[in-house]
């Protein structure tokens, strides 16, 4: 199990929301879990092109799955979903949401590394529609 | 499962304002007697079939899976559910249980604004008042969900304090349930928030991996090596492994 | 040693005055200011003084106290820098302060170094509005090792099972929240405060000062009659608002602190 989150401008830029890869433990709305906070324990904002991952804390559960090892974490840049969508949008006609276009970009990496015979299943959790002035803007493009 | 105080080993419990404890009791109180209810059970398969239109496929990505010249790769279609995503499947089923906790208003904070439009839309069906609460800066980056919002008859609160994003709605939501627990239901869009909603969110999404294991199951006679999901809040990532764990 | 909070209600209780608490947030405008700010409220009746934290996601408090967070905020107010400022005050005063905040900030500091440190510089409680009784054992364990109280939260959705809590794992005092809400400014109260207050006293010992809201000197009274305590935030921080000038601020909050102990004793 793949939990991937998101990079922003990159994992050491400073503008991600990779709570579980780049936070410590802290307390907001109301639970324990990985934060994104800075050394004094305040909470600024975060940054990533998928508004629905723009956010410094992840669910309690994730972070427990994560210290038992049940869950692996990766990440994607804001560059990696937007190619990730397009390359999903050009093969298989299927315009994901920019927050699910991270998960793809994962198994852009992961799928060549392992045998024809083994199996992965990936969330497309959303579609695209509301991202595309985004998007669109990202690839310098005109609606 | 977590403990009787809602901690998944040192994480989760409740960290909120004495206020808001009683009515937190309440909400698991209740979620615990729908949780193994077969009426409410019932209820819940039924819109998420009628209505939202699960299930949904699991697709083999022919093209794909030849492109990148390695494992089989399947695609679990949350996208072509009722509103756009998987957030519908938890509105229902929490609007569901605050119509049974005859709450007749129900908020919500909302990021990129899916969760905003999946509860509009459920209280629009269930003729519930509803808020969102939305940081101004997700209010100009998402005004085709602001719309939507809109057009289903949700009254839309604009943050401006703080970042002005998802964390903001979130503390302005949990002020205004504060200020109107008596009668308002807050409706949390993910795995996040004191307990019991991290255990309820899930419990209402691990449809999409029960699905996607009965699925895989039947095409390919196996259980698959790799899930792979975003995880932002983590609902839609826990509600996909949450089966298979 | 006793604590500062304990000894000051058991003494005014003697001479049937009832505890005056104003709130400030520490750095709002800057920790040198706020130093002041205590010394004035010491001089014009305040009795005991809750220190605000401030934090980055202030979710139990009305427009008014995030506002002043967030100036504090600004120039890098943090809790190392508060605990420097207590120290300063408390070479020459003992009048008791607790700290008001939200857990993260504490809990990234550390718990331990929060209560030995704490203490070391002069405080004499915490109050974390997201921390029920449930979640409170970890901090507990540290602050009663170094004699700091917990003070924990009460309001009137709190049942009889929930005033048992709080009166048996709580210190110092209880708060009590007069209202569904966040903190700041209410025109009026509910008549049934004061019996809310009473039912709370039936299960409780410990004296119960009461919150959120209260702005004006009417106000006092009427909740001192029945209250042992009262506690003024987002009122004095308006006051402050509204002054401009560091000196402005100071004088100003002085003279409002002082009209509210005029009327909690009877004055006018």
């Amino acid at each position: 199990m793949i939990g991937v989150e998101a990079a922003g401008l990159g994992l050491n830029s400073g503008h991600h929301a990779a709570s579980i890869l780049r936070g410590k433990v802290g307390v907001l709305h109301g639970s324990k879990s990985y934060l994104l906070q800075d050394r004094m324990g305040q909470v600024h904002g975060t940054h990533s092109i998928a508004a629905g991952l723009d956010y410094p804390g992840v669910g309690p559960e994730l972070s427990y799955l994560r210290d038992r090892g049940k869950i692996q974490f990766a990440s994607a840049t804001d560059r990696e979903a937007t190619d990730a969508l397009r390359l999903l949008a050009e093969v298989e006609g299927i315009i994901s949401a920019l927050e699910s276009a991270h998960a793809v970009a994962e198994v852009i990496r992961l799928a060549p590394r392992l045998r024809k015979s083994q199996i992965v299943i990936v969330n497309v959790s959303g579609r695209g529609d509301k991202d595309m002035s985004t998007v669109g803007q990202y690839l310098g493009m005109r609606l | 499962m977590p403990d009787k105080r809602g901690h998944f080993g040192l994480y989760g419990g409740r960290y909120v304002s004495e206020t808001l404890m009683p009515a937190l009791v309440e909400l698991e109180r209740f979620y615990s007697k729908v949780r193994r209810n077969p009426s409410f059970q019932r209820e819940f398969h039924h819109y998420l079939r009628e209505y939202a239109g699960r299930e949904t496929p699991l697709y083999f990505a022919e093209r794909l899976t030849r492109k990148l010249r390695g494992a089989k790769i399947y695609l679990k279609r949350e996208d072509l559910c009722h509103t756009g995503a998987h957030k519908i499947n938890n509105t229902l089923g929490q609007a569901l249980l605050a119509r049974r906790m005859k709450k007749n208003r129900i908020i919500a904070e909302t990021g990129a604004g899916q969760h905003g439009v999946a509860t509009a839309t459920v209280a629009a069906m269930f003729g519930l008042e509803c808020e969102i609460f939305m940081g101004k800066e997700d209010v100009e980056r998402q005004s085709l969900n602001v719309f939507r919002m809109k057009l289903l008859g949700a009254k839309l609160r604009v943050v401006e304090s703080g970042s002005q994003t998802l964390k903001d709605a979130m503390n302005e939501a949990l002020r205004d349930w504060v200020t109107y627990v008596r009668n308002t239901y807050y409706l949390i869009g993910s795995v996040a928030g004191p307990h019991p909603y991290p255990m309820m969110v899930r419990d209402f999404q691990s449809v999409i991996g029960k699905e996607a294991k009965r699925q895989i199951l039947a095409r390919e006679g196996r259980l698959p090596d790799y899930l792979v999901a975003c995880v932002g809040g983590g609902s839609n990532s826990i509600g996909l492994f949450y089966p298979f764990s | 040693m006793m604590n500062r909070i304990d000894q000051k209600f058991s003494t005014l209780r003697h001479c049937g005055e009832k505890v005056l608490i104003p709130f400030v947030t520490a750095g709002d405008p800057d920790l040198t200011t706020t130093l002041e700010i205590l010394r004035i409220l010491e001089q014009s009746g305040a009795d005991l003084i809750e220190l605000g934290v401030p934090f980055s996601d202030p979710m139990a408090d009305g427009p008014t106290i995030q506002r002043s967070s967030e100036r504090a905020l600004k120039h890098g107010t943090s809790l190392p820098r508060i605990l420097e400022m207590v120290h300063e005050f408390r070479r020459d005063s003992e009048t008791p302060l607790i700290l008001f905040g939200y857990y993260n900030p504490f809990l990234c500091y550390g718990l331990r170094r929060l209560a030995e440190e704490g203490r070391a510089s002069g405080l004499d409680g915490v109050l974390c509005v997201d921390l029920p009784p449930e979640e409170s054992g970890e901090l507990k364990r540290w602050t009663s090792a170094e004699g700091l109280h917990n003070i924990f939260l009460l309001s009137p959705t709190s049942d009889v099972g929930r005033i048992r809590l709080v009166a048996r794992e709580g210190g110092g005092f209880i708060y009590y929240v007069s209202v569904t809400g966040v903190t700041g400014a209410r025109r009026r109260f509910e008549a049934r405060l004061r019996a809310q207050v009473a039912h709370v006293r039936r299960y409780a010992s410990l004296p119960i000062g009461v919150g959120f809201g209260i702005s004006t000197p009417q106000q006092a009274a009427w909740i001192s009659s029945f209250s042992d305590a009262v506690v003024v935030g987002s009122a004095l921080i308006d006051v402050m608002e509204r002054a401009d000038g560091k000196r402005e601020k100071v004088k100003r909050i002085g003279r409002f602190v002082a009209s509210l102990k005029r009327a909690m004793n009877g004055g006018s």
